[in-house]
């Protein structure tokens, strides 16, 4: 090989991938048993040999600038034929948690979304907006709001208007935040894996979101055979939700607005196709969500979660939770818990969306990027099988 | 013979051995060959068929008793009837009635002739009178090491004296100079203090132990047990000793010749001087007297390197491992990278390369280094290839350190390499000219360490093999050395850690001391430990050839001026090279000579050409193949019953006129079963099997001169785990000789 490195120990970065979940990262003594069980191993790529010699030496940049860390599904392979108890499964996920702070910006985000004393004020944010929300809307008269029974009238307490305004405004500057990281991540992609020429930008990107809707890398899991139908019910669920946001909006408010007669009148009511989609999408994600806690909290579980991997679980099955409540509360038509509900649900929905970049959700664009760059520059880790 | 044999003959019939052969017309035989009385017995070793053969003696007188049973390798107490009647085992069961077809003709021909040969060894065997001797049961200990210090507390602790020989002016070797040692005791954590101040203090206390220091051993003449010690430097006493413990010690590896992995550069040291820093005045570059913030180590530095140390000195991994935690625990500014091939801590020390690896400041990893260079004039930088990376890696550190291996203090430079060429040179002695090459025999003790300063003919100094150690490297006899009664302890002997060069020293010390009860007995260290034969020497017809006095491997033998071969009994082994070696023969055994083993195999009847029975003879040497043999037999394969067994001591004692006198009595064929030879020999007596395999170069040639094939005479190497192939070796054999065809010289 003609590539050198050179080897510069950062201790500082040591620290902060063990506090990150990757305390047992010093424990390998680099056998090779991971790459040995790994389907993402292969003859040139040792994976995650390779990736924990990176992290036992602290070096930062070669590892944040390594796509293959994104390959990894955690699926606990390695972490469960580890002879050292070195946990590779879980230093990758810490090595992942640390992007996320690495890449944040504003800096300070990264940091407080990976430290669970500041989940209290992150979640004050967005219940002091939403609650702003709700007063601003209803002009001195609450009394509909702790009524026990009537009508649950959802776009009254937080007009739709209104949460598309923070809905888009928020996400163009969370985007755009988003994209100052992730230009970072692909510049330490491109530095520190270089590649050979590849299919190119488009091909690639074709090929990776394929590869990431059909998740067919998780069932390459061996030990964790259960997080294929977990993480499937989970995506579709909350990506079918979104959408069922989105007609909504499309409906009842665009169309409203153009005088279409096409125009639905809110709530959309099954058995609306729309309706159909929005349950069954809350059905997949509590589903998934469940498979997926039962898990990771069961005795047998092959990894350790981390901080960030409950953060970011939790908050999104109860965003489906409280949001499939809010509908039976609707049809049940118990106001003064359907509000309450709701309240928590769009709170829970705007702390995922406002800090997707920095929480584990920035998962999503990380490794579709670290994809689409491994695969446009042929590197990307064939499977064994 | 003073007194005319009276030979008892007894078949027991036990063990299967009764439905195999026909014992009523072994008893016959037995009779018309010469027993005086002849019985059988369905459990001879049981009391009652001991006590059968009791009561003949005593009624009868016996003289020689003759039990055709089981292996001579058991019920040896059984069918021991004290010292005036000398027993013979003829082994019909694991030769014949185990491992032939039952009630065969041929069955029962071996049967016959296993016993006939008994008989006739048992009129030719005389009494051995042991060489009990009054000796001197001191224990010479050989450096003040732990080593040392531990033989010489275990040798007092089993009641014998020692006298403990320290060059230097101070106990304690290298251990003094050790800052810390790695842990000897659960949990294998931390780091702990070496106990070697505790053992000089109990070997200074110790009234059985005298300590010389600052003194070398001038001379050792004489023989085990009556040793002449004289020593140089501070004290010139001269004492007697009775056995040898060499507990020398070690030297680093000499780091100017690892250049190409930087010695020579600013602060690039040893892990030898890393220690004697640590222990004066602390971790400081030699540069600019600051303590580095960064150190590396570099494993294998001269180790498992065909270029310099091809073995692994066992410590280094362990000795960086400490370094790099007492480095990380008194600068915790200071990172640590050890650079390793493998990284080797066996057994609980799995526990302790657990403990430093977990230090965030311990950065370890495996590759081959390619390349050190200095870098900004104080720094070193090293790269290293077939990575775990898939790519060349650097490290760059403020300092490094080679983790050197160790060499015994038994070798010396060149010496080694001189004696390969020497073995390959090797000419001929002119005394030899009659054909019979000189095998090499050993290194040169002429060119040794000048330890010991043996009055030896063969050399001063214990002979090494290949890599300078005086071990002589038989797996079953750790501490063994070349010379008898001279046991290797400690890291003389293989690299080794303290606490193993404690346990060694236990090990070699109780082997001294067990030398000197044995030979005080007259009886022979291992492998034929107990035996209490010892080689007469019929000097009258001896020619002055020198070749047993060469040939013998463990120096037993001086000479005169005129080249007469001087006895030495208590160095001797009793495994018969001299009398294999012998173109005289004038060496032999009262239980075990030329003639002894030319009327046994003269004592057969060679069946007739037309028989279609071929007859060949097997030498088996009693250390592995004649056990193997045994092991085959209990597991019931099948031997070709044409063949007949003669067990020898070694196949280095097997004289070349057994052969001849084979051939020209008839055999088809003769093989020779023994340990393998050469550099992983597992000859028991370290020479024997290569002689053997030289001297069958001269009866190639004899068998030329005869016009007979080269295949009638094989020799075949078996180690013990092999005992499975001997069937096939000898049913090959007999192929072999099938093909060839009956001897021409049958029935002249």
């Amino acid at each position: 090989m003609s590539t050198t490195t050179v080897m510069k120990p950062d201790l500082e970065f040591i620290r902060d991938l063990k506090k990150a979940g990757g305390d047992t990262l010093k424990k390998c003594y680099q056998c090779a048993t991971c790459s040995v069980v790994c389907n993402l191993s292969s003859k040139d790529h040792p994976f995650p040999r390779k990736q924990m010699v990176m992290s036992q030496w602290g070096m930062k940049d070669q590892l944040l600038g390594d796509p293959s860390i994104w390959m990894c599904h955690q699926c606990m392979d390695c972490t469960k034929n580890c002879p050292r108890d070195a946990k590779p499964g879980e230093v990758l996920g810490a090595v992942r948690a640390y992007a996320f702070q690495h890449f944040a910006f504003p800096a300070f985000m990264g940091k407080a979304l990976a430290n669970r004393n500041s989940l209290p004020v992150l979640l004050l944010i967005p219940a002091m907006v939403l609650l702003g929300v709700l007063l601003g809307g209803s002009s001195g008269d609450w009394g509909y709001l702790f009524q026990f029974t009537g009508e649950v009238e959802l776009a009254r307490a937080f007009p739709h208007g209104a949460l598309e305004m923070l809905f888009i405004g928020g996400n163009l500057l969370i985007f755009a935040f988003a994209a100052v990281g992730l230009m970072r991540f692909w510049k330490g992609l491109k530095a520190f894996t270089p590649g050979k020429s590849g299919p190119g930008f488009i091909p690639a990107f074709i090929a990776a979101i394929t590869e990431l809707l059909t998740h067919k890398k998780f069932n390459d899991c061996e030990e964790t055979k259960h997080r294929y139908l977990g993480h499937t019910l989970m995506f579709w669920g909350f990506i079918g939700a979104m959408a069922t946001a989105g007609f909504a909006v499309f409906f009842t408010i665009i169309l409203e607005s153009m005088g279409s007669p096409f125009y639905l009148h809110s709530p959309i009511d099954l058995p609306n196709p729309i309706k159909i989609l929005g349950v069954v999408s809350g059905i997949a994600m509590i589903w998934g969500g469940w498979i997926l806690i039962q898990k990771r909290k069961s005795e047998d579980a092959p990894g350790v979660s981390s901080y960030s991997d409950w953060q970011f679980l939790y908050m999104i099955w109860f965003v489906g939770l409280t949001g499939m409540l809010t509908y039976i509360l609707r049809l049940a038509g118990i106001p003064i818990v359907g509000y309450a509900v709701y309240y928590v649900h769009l709170v829970l929905v705007f702390f995922l969306l406002w800090y997707a970049p920095y929480s584990k959700f920035g998962h999503m664009f990380y490794r579709t990027l670290a994809l689409i760059y491994a695969k446009s520059v042929a590197i990307d880790n064939p499977r064994k099988k | 013979m003073a007194v005319e044999t009276k030979i008892g003959g007894y078949i027991c019939s036990g063990c299967d051995i009764g439905s195999a052969v026909d014992v009523e017309a072994l008893l016959k035989m037995a009779k018309s060959e010469g027993c005086a009385i002849c019985k059988s017995h369905e459990a001879l070793c049981s009391a009652e068929g001991v006590q059968m053969i009791k009561a003949d003696i005593a009624a009868e007188e016996l003289n020689r008793v003759v039990v055709a049973g089981c292996s001579r390798r058991i019920k040896m107490e059984e069918f021991s009837f004290g010292d005036k009647v000398i027993t013979g085992r003829a082994n019909i069961r694991e030769h014949v009635a185990w491992v032939m077809e039952p009630n065969d003709e041929d069955t029962q021909m071996a049967a016959e002739d296993y016993v006939t040969m008994e008989i006739h060894r048992m009129k030719n065997t005389d009494y051995i009178e042991p060489l009990v001797q009054d000796i001197d049961k001191t224990v010479l200990v050989v450096g003040g090491g732990v080593s040392g210090l531990r033989s010489a507390l275990a040798a007092a602790g089993a009641g014998n004296d020692a006298v403990l020989v320290e060059k230097e002016n101070l106990l304690g070797g290298w251990a003094t100079k050790w800052k810390k040692v790695f842990p000897k005791a659960a949990p294998y954590k931390d780091l702990a203090d070496s106990n070697v101040g505790d053992l000089i203090k109990k070997v200074e206390a110790n009234d059985k132990i005298k300590v010389y220091t600052g003194s070398t051993i001038k001379k050792i003449h004489g023989e085990p047990g009556k040793f002449d010690v004289t020593l140089k430097g501070s004290s010139t006493d001269t004492f007697k000793a009775g056995s040898v413990v060499l507990a020398a010690g070690w030297k680093p590896y000499d780091a100017n010749k690892l250049d190409h992995l930087g010695y020579g550069k600013n602060n690039v040291l040893t892990n030898v001087q890393m220690e004697e820093m640590l222990n004066s005045g602390g971790l400081k570059r030699a540069s600019d007297g600051a303590a580095p913030k960064s150190v590396a180590f570099i494993q294998c530095a001269g180790s498992r390197d065909q270029e310099h140390l091809p073995y692994c000195s066992a410590v280094c991994c362990r000795v960086s491992l400490k370094q790099a935690k007492f480095i990380r625990d008194a600068y915790p500014d200071t990172q640590v990278y050890i650079l390793y091939k493998d990284l080797r801590s066996p057994g609980q020390y799995e526990l302790f390369y657990k403990n430093v690896q977990e230090d965030e400041g311990v950065f370890l990893t495996k590759g081959e280094v390619i390349r050190v260079d200095q870098l900004d004039g104080d720094r070193v930088e090293i790269e290293l290839e077939d990575t775990l990376f898939g790519e060349n890696i650097i490290v760059q550190t403020d300092m490094l350190v080679l983790a050197a291996g160790m060499v015994p203090n038994t070798h010396v430079e060149g010496v080694a390499e001189i004696m390969g060429d020497e073995a390959e040179t090797a000419e001929k002695p002119a005394e030899a000219a009659d054909g019979e090459e000189e095998a090499d025999t050993g290194a040169s003790a002429e060119l040794g360490a000048k330890i010991l300063n043996l009055s030896y003919r063969k050399g001063t100094d214990l002979p090494t093999l290949k890599y300078g150690f005086p071990d002589s490297h038989y797996i079953c006899f750790p501490y063994e050395t070349q010379r008898t009664a001279i046991f290797a302890a400690g890291c003389v002997r293989a690299p080794m850690d303290l606490a193993s060069a404690e346990n060694d020293a236990y090990g070699a010390a109780l082997k001294a001391v067990q030398a000197t009860e044995l030979i005080g007995a007259g009886k022979a260290v291992h492998p034929r430990a107990g035996d209490t034969s010892n080689p007469d020497f019929f000097l009258q017809r001896c020619t002055q050839c020198k070749r047993c006095t060469e040939e013998c491997p463990f120096g037993t033998l001086d000479e005169d001026e005129k080249g007469t071969p001087e006895t030495h009994p208590n160095r001797c082994r009793r495994c018969g090279i001299c009398m294999g070696a012998c173109p005289e023969r004038i060496v032999s055994f009262k239980d075990y000579s030329v003639h002894i083993i030319g009327e046994m195999l003269k004592s057969l009847e060679i069946p007739e050409e037309e028989d279609e029975k071929p007859r060949v003879l097997a030498f088996m040497c009693e250390n592995d193949a004649l056990p193997s043999l045994d092991i085959a037999a209990a597991h019931r394969m099948k031997i070709n019953p044409f063949v007949r067994i003669i067990p020898v001591r070694c196949l280095g004692s097997m004289n070349v006129v057994w052969i001849a006198d084979a051939l020209s009595n008839g055999y088809d064929g003769v093989i020779l079963i023994g340990c393998k030879h050469g550099d992983d020999y597992q000859c028991h007596f370290i020479k024997g099997s290569e002689l053997a395999n030289t001297r069958m170069e001269n009866v190639r040639e004899k068998l030329k001169q005869l016009v007979l094939e080269e295949e009638r005479v094989q020799i075949h190497e078996l180690s013990l785990s092999e005992w499975a192939k001997i069937p096939q070796v000898l049913d090959d054999f007999i192929d072999d000789i099938d093909t060839v065809g009956p001897n021409p010289y049958k029935g002249f």
